[in-house]
This record gives C-alpha cells, sequence and structure tokens, in this order.
C-alpha cells in the first residue's frame, strides 16, 4: 500500500521530492517547501490521511537548509504512517500553514514557532505558547545555551 | 507588564479568569471564558507555567540517563512513559528484550493505567460533586503503590524499565500478592459503578455535556479513551503492537454518543480490562533473562567508539583486554507511539552515532486536548466546564513539558 | 412502566446509600502518622549514605568515578590523588548534593564494589539547607544511624546484587548477595 502512495506522489509532485528513504521499515520524504500544502491536500483527500500524529521542527545547525519541519500522518481506514519533511532556509523562515486541513495544528503550529522562529503563514493567531509573550531567543535552536542568556526581564520587574 | 495587549470586548460579555490557581483546573492551566448570562461564549486556554523545558534537557543527557526525565512528564502514570521511550529506543537501534522482560514491563504497564484510571475518577466525581468516591478510589490507588514501591523501590517517579528490558527482577511473593489484589479489584469496581452509573444525578450532569462527533474528534487530534468515546476504534496497542499485548487477550470498550457520560463508561470498562490484562500476564509469565544480550550499558560514554569483550558484549572500564572497537549507535530516525494512559504518547528521535540524542520529541495528548477545549466548551454553561476539563483527563506536567 | 416505577421511588439513588451504609461497617484504612508507621519495603529509595565496610572500618569507595558519570543530575562530586608506592587511587572528596538528586538509585546499580546505598529512612527535613549537602563524613554517619535503626541482622539491598541479570555481564562484587552483618551491642 504504501509503495502505490509513494508511486502516485512522485508522478504527480516529481519536481518538489528531493529524497524518499526509508528506516526500520518506517518511510519518509523530504520535500521542498513551496507546495507543501497541495502535497499534504492531495495525500488527506485521495489517500485519506486523517490523523496528523505530530508536526514539529528540527534544527540542523551547520547543514544548509538549516531548518525542516517534519510532518508525521496516519491514515485509520488504511493503517499506513508516513513522514514528510520540509526543508527551511535560514534566510527566508516562512512556511504555509495546515489548519484548514486539520485543526490540530493550531496549537502545533503555535509550538514550533515558539521554539524555533519558523513563521506559519496563514495561521489566525501566531504568538508564543510556552515562553512568556515578550521572551527574546528561541530555545531550541542549537545555538541558544541550555542554561538561557541571562536574566528575564519581568524578573529584572519583579526584583526592582 | 511590558509586551501585553488589551483586547476589545463587547460590553454584555463578562470576562472571568479562571486563574492558575485553581482546584478544578488539575494543575496550573489558565482560562480565559467571556460569559454572557451563564453561558460560555469565547473561550482560551493559555498553558506554559510548568514549562521545564524537557526536550531541551534531553539534548545534553546520554541515552540512560534520559529515563528519569521523563518520569515527570505524566507523572500518575510514569511507567508509560519510561516504557514509551525505552520503546523507541529499543526500536531504533535494533535491540530486542528477552520475553519475561516484556511480561513485566506490560504487568507494570497496565498497573499505572489502573492507578491512572483510579485518580482521573476520584477528581473527575469530585469536582461534579460526588466525594465519597474520592476516598473509595484512593484507597485502591493506594494499594497499587505499595506494590510497585516493592517491585521497584519508589512510589510515584519509578524509573524502572531500562533499555533492553528492566532493571531488576520481581519475587514470587510480590506476584502472589498483586494476583488476590486483581481478585477483589472487580467488587471494587462495581462498587463504583453502583454509587455512579445508574445515579440520576450524575446521568444529568454529564449526558449530552461536550459533545463532539467522530469526524471533527479525529480532525482535533484527540486520541486515547477520549477519541474512543466518540465511537472510533483506535488504540495503540492494537494497531502499533509493543512488549507482550501480542500475546495477551483484551477488548478495547468503544462508546457512541461522544458526551461525558460514554467516555466516563470508556474508562471505567477499560479499568476492567486492565485488570484481565495484569492477571494474563501473571500467569503466563515465562521465565528467564531481564535484559537483552546487546542491550547499552547504564555508564554509556557521550561519545566514541565501543569496546567489545572477545565473546560480544560489550564491557565497563575494568576489563582491560580489548578486541576491536566499533561505532557507538546507529544514525537514524523513528516515531514510536504508546497508548499513554490519557492518549496517543509519541517519541520522535534522531540519532547521530554518539551516546546524546540529536533531537528528542515527545508529542503529549494533553497538549492537544487542551487545544480542543474550545471546539467541545463554547456553548454550554459555566458548571459544564468544569466537568469537560475532568472528562478530558489532563495533567499540566505533560501539557507543559 | 418499570422504569416510571423506579424514577418515582429513587431505587438508583437507595442503592448507591446502600453501598455507602455498608462501609460505615468496614475497618478504616488509615494510618495515623507520625504516631503509627508503616513498615518500609525493602529497596526504598531513601537516604544516601557510604557503606561502613565490616572489616576495615572506613568506607569502600576505590575512586572509579561511575557514580558520578552516570548520575542524570550530576550531583556527586569526587576528587583523588593516586598513592605513589602502589598505585591506587585515594579517595579525599566525596559530595552528595541531596537536593538536585532524583533519587533514581543509578549510581547504587553501577557500582562495581556497593559502596554506597540508597537506604530506607526517609524522615531528614532539616530548616537549613546545609545539613541536605552530605560530606563524606556525613555520609559515614547517615550509615551508623540506620544501622542503630535498622531492626533485623543483616542488611542486604536488592540493587546490590540486580537478580535476573546474568552473572557474567556484572562486577565481581556484584554477581553473590553478600550481606553486611550488624554487630550486636552488649
Amino acid at each position: 500500500m504504501v509503495e502505490e502512495i509513494l508511486k502516485d506522489l512522485q508522478q504527480q509532485f516529481k519536481e518538489e521530492i528531493l529524497e524518499i528513504g526509508e528506516f526500520r521499515t518506517q518511510k519518509f520524504l523530504v520535500v521542498k517547501k513551496d507546495r507543501i500544502k497541495d502535497i499534504l491536500r492531495w495525500l488527506k483527500e485521495n489517500w485519506s490521511f486523517n490523523h496528523l500524529q505530530d508536526l514539529f521542527g528540527v534544527d540542523f545547525l551547520g547543514k544548509i537548509p538549516r531548518f525542516a519541519v517534519v510532518y508525521q500522518l496516519y491514515s485509520l481506514p488504511n493503517k499506513v504512517q508516513l513522514r514528510i519533511k520540509a526543508l527551511i532556509d535560514e534566510e527566508d523562515l516562512t512556511i504555509d500553514s495546515v489548519v484548514d486541513l486539520w485543526p490540530v495544528a493550531n496549537w502545533l503550529e503555535r509550538e514550533c514557532y515558539d521554539m524555533f522562529g519558523i513563521i506559519f503563514k496563514g495561521h489566525p493567531d501566531l504568538k508564543r505558547i510556552y515562553m512568556p509573550e515578550d521572551w527574546k531567543g528561541y530555545p531550541l535552536r542549537k545555538d541558544f545555551p541550555v542554561k538561557g542568556e541571562g536574566l528575564w526581564d519581568g524578573v529584572k520587574d519583579l526584583i526592582r | 507588564m511590558k509586551g501585553y495587549v488589551l483586547e476589545q470586548i463587547e460590553p454584555s460579555k463578562f470576562v472571568l479568569q479562571m486563574g492558575p490557581h485553581h482546584p478544578a483546573t488539575h494543575g496550573v492551566l489558565k482560562l480565559f471564558l467571556e460569559l454572557e448570562g451563564e453561558r460560555v461564549a469565547r473561550c482560551r486556554p493559555e498553558v506554559g507555567y510548568l514549562h521545564r523545558g524537557i526536550e531541551k534537557l534531553a539534548e545534553t543527557k546520554t541515552y540512560p540517563q534520559v529515563v528519569p526525565l521523563t518520569d515527570r512528564l505524566d507523572y500518575i502514570a510514569s511507567m508509560i512513559n519510561n516504557v514509551g521511550y525505552c520503546v523507541a529506543v529499543e526500536r531504533l537501534l535494533g535491540i530486542e528484550p528477552p520475553p519475561r522482560a516484556k511480561f513485566l514491563r506490560t504487568m507494570v504497564c497496565e498497573l499505572s493505567r489502573i492507578s491512572n484510571h483510579l485518580l482521573w475518577l476520584a477528581t473527575h466525581a469530585l469536582d461534579i460533586g460526588a466525594m465519597t468516591v474520592f476516598l473509595y478510589c484512593f484507597r485502591e490507588r493506594e494499594q497499587i503503590l505499595w506494590f510497585l514501591e516493592e517491585i521497584c523501590g519508589a512510589r510515584l517517579t519509578f524509573s524502572y524499565p531500562r533499555i533492553g528490558g528492566v532493571r531488576i527482577d520481581v519475587e514470587e511473593k510480590t506476584l502472589e500478592k498483586i494476583d488476590r489484589f486483581i481478585d477483589g479489584f472487580f467488587q471494587k469496581i462495581d462498587e463504583y459503578e453502583g454509587l455512579l452509573t445508574e445515579n440520576r444525578i450524575w446521568i444529568a450532569r454529564t449526558r449530552g455535556v461536550g459533545v463532539i462527533n467522530p469526524e471533527d474528534a479525529i480532525a482535533y487530534g484527540l486520541t486515547g479513551p477520549s477519541l474512543r468515546g466518540s465511537g472510533i476504534n483506535y488504540d495503540v496497542r492494537k494497531h502499533f503492537p509493543y512488549d507482550a499485548y501480542s500475546e495477551v487477550d483484551f477488548e478495547v470498550p468503544v462508546g457512541k454518543h461522544g458526551d461525558t457520560y460514554d467516555r466516563y463508561l470508556c474508562r471505567v470498562q477499560e479499568m476492567r480490562q486492565s485488570a484481565k490484562i495484569v492477571k494474563q500476564c501473571i500467569q503466563k509469565m515465562p521465565e528467564g533473562s531481564i535484559l537483552a544480550e546487546n542491550a547499552i550499558e547504564l555508564d554509556l560514554p557521550p561519545s566514541g567508539k565501543k569496546k567489545l569483550h572477545p565473546e560480544g558484549w560489550s564491557t565497563g572500564a575494568f576489563i582491560s583486554f580489548l578486541k576491536e572497537k566499533e561505532p557507538l549507535l546507529p544514525e537514524g530516525e523513528i516515531y514510536s507511539a504508546v497508548e499513554g494512559a490519557k492518549g496517543e504518547l509519541g517519541f520522535f528521535i534522531i540519532s547521530d552515532g554518539s551516546g546524546r540524542p540529536y533531537r528528542v520529541r515527545i508529542r503529549v495528548p494533553s497538549f492537544i486536548h487542551i487545544s480542543a477545549i474550545p471546539k467541545l466548551a463554547e456553548g454550554q454553561f459555566l458548571a459544564d466546564v468544569v466537568a469537560i476539563i475532568g472528562t478530558l483527563d489532563i495533567v499540566m506536567g505533560e501539557a507543559d513539558k | 412502566m418499570k422504569q416510571l416505577l423506579k424514577k418515582i421511588l429513587l431505587i438508583d439513588l437507595i442503592k448507591g446509600l446502600l453501598i455507602t451504609l455498608r462501609t460505615i461497617f468496614t475497618q478504616p484504612v488509615t494510618i495515623r502518622y507520625p504516631k503509627q508507621k508503616r513498615e518500609i519495603t525493602p529497596g526504598f529509595r531513601g537516604r544516601h549514605a557510604l557503606v561502613r565496610d565490616p572489616e576495615t572500618g572506613k568506607e569502600r569507595c576505590v575512586a572509579c568515578l561511575r557514580c558520578a558519570r552516570v548520575c542524570p543530575s550530576q550531583c556527586i562530586y569526587i576528587g583523588y590523588k593516586e598513592d605513589e608506592t602502589s598505585g591506587r587511587r585515594v579517595l579525599t572528596k566525596y559530595e552528595i548534593e541531596a537536593f538536585r538528586c532524583v533519587y533514581c538509585g543509578y549510581c547504587v546499580e553501577v557500582c562495581p564494589v556497593n559502596a554506597i546505598v540508597l537506604t530506607e529512612f526517609y524522615e531528614y527535613a532539616a530548616y537549613d539547607k546545609e545539613e541536605n549537602y552530605f560530606t563524606k563524613e556525613k555520609l559515614l554517619q547517615n550509615w551508623d544511624e540506620f544501622l542503630s535503626l535498622y531492626k533485623h541482622q543483616e542488611y542486604l539491598n536488592k540493587f546490590w546484587y540486580l537478580r535476573g541479570i546474568e552473572r557474567i555481564r556484572l562486577p565481581y562484587e556484584k554477581r553473590f548477595p553478600n550481606p553486611i552483618r550488624i554487630k550486636q551491642e552488649g
């Protein structure tokens, strides 16, 4: 079943797909970020991938392109799992939002923005979710130190 | 404070902040409610008061050192988090635990699930008003925590599973005690059901509250008993079997209407099925070793190459005759999911060959369920919001990572 | 008809009340701490202590630094120097910061000579923070205090011999259970 889906995908979106890989029987696709929403909509409507299991970002410091947004999909009627990685450059940190396909992506994309700084175009309410609203910096990037970059401004107000 | 923007609200609405300090929000959860009379017009939850940065910390520790970190995610049923992480790393590195370890992990996971559902029932009933159920459930939960303390030495943050198996074996008399407890446990569940299931006050408070239809439930990312109350049969233990779940016999209860009463019935039936699984595990427990042969050692070095004994297993620093060195761990990535007590708990781990994981991503069910509260609660009464938070079974330690 | 009768006569509420009436006549399970205490299961992970060897009277630690390396919260600080004549390591500083410890028990499991133990003692709350920063003398004192309260003849911690793992994979001291005999005074 997975091979049919991958063959179909390769026919439809030949220029977008950079690599198809497999590790320990889990298949994944590496794509460019421009038509990611069309790919995901095509997968959701034709092969009924109705469960978005996860959406998150990865930082590859030292590689070009630096960031990747990973979508983990599962199809409940067909029992097929698939992973799609969209590569993002450091200069142009934007990607389309998939909130109208799966409403669960609302908070998942907010968390991705909070932790990495990736901006999702078309998101209704993109603001920080875990860190305070006036925090500077993006914590899960590899160049953000584990102990933080000094005191937060809010604590300085309280101490004074 | 700087950085906040005041929003415009209409004059007829009343804004109520069900703030982080509240006895009914099960932790530090802030809910901004805009009320029109007694009905909720808009609801906006905010999380982040318990954020501890577990994903960032996990990148600085070696693989076995992350296990006590995962304890602190869902601290009510923490064995399941440990087993989830260990199963993910075992699938990534290609380690297969022995049969006795699989049955032990399954038994301990199901005991944790029973203890989590007991605490859920206690606090849910207490929020709605039935105070006796709270004390009855905690009487049984205390017994289960005594058994888990006999097995591994702690009551809350166990770190008992290990990558490749479990840490230490269980004695026969503990298994007999658990067996006797489970025999008497079915009558206790009948007691809780006798107090609540046919009670007209309970039915009036929970029937028709927080209804969600099946397509919306999947689209909003609900999993676990919250999804099965709406009629969809998705259980990770049956779709992606791990440990000994393919060798024990159990059913998955599924609801029909998608309201609070059906989710309550689902969870109570799950308690019965979990007790059945524990009994089968004790009967079928095989003999043998509890740790895989190619399991990684506890004091894994953060980088470098692995030393091998002539007969093949990896050694510590004391044995001086070395045969050859091979790269520490295979590279790759994996996503693996476990059936947590609240929903689907997923781990995505990227390994770059060294002793530390490159990226650990934890997909927590509570975070996603909190984002579905506005869909369930808008249009309901204020008293129903408390019932809805209880029925989704959220814990902030998990939602805030 | 039957449903209507059940509704009028409050059958469901009376069923619940009968359950609570029955519970009045059962034994309560409350343990009244601090006057009554529950007996501790062996293997409980409580306060840290360094084991005093019965033969030599000093600690067993050989400064292999495994516990410091394996600790997830890095709360063990060890200092050692090498003896010129025999080449062995001599322990000079051994400190545990108990407030950082997560009580996972990895240090007990990894120590090859069974030098450290998490005893079953848990009532050690103090008013100032320095009392819970354990130096080497304080850890040996913890061990003596724990033994004076221990009721049985010999002490054996279950993380010292790790049942279930093949014996050949463990260091020599951990292969067989060697309990510590407690000397009876008088």
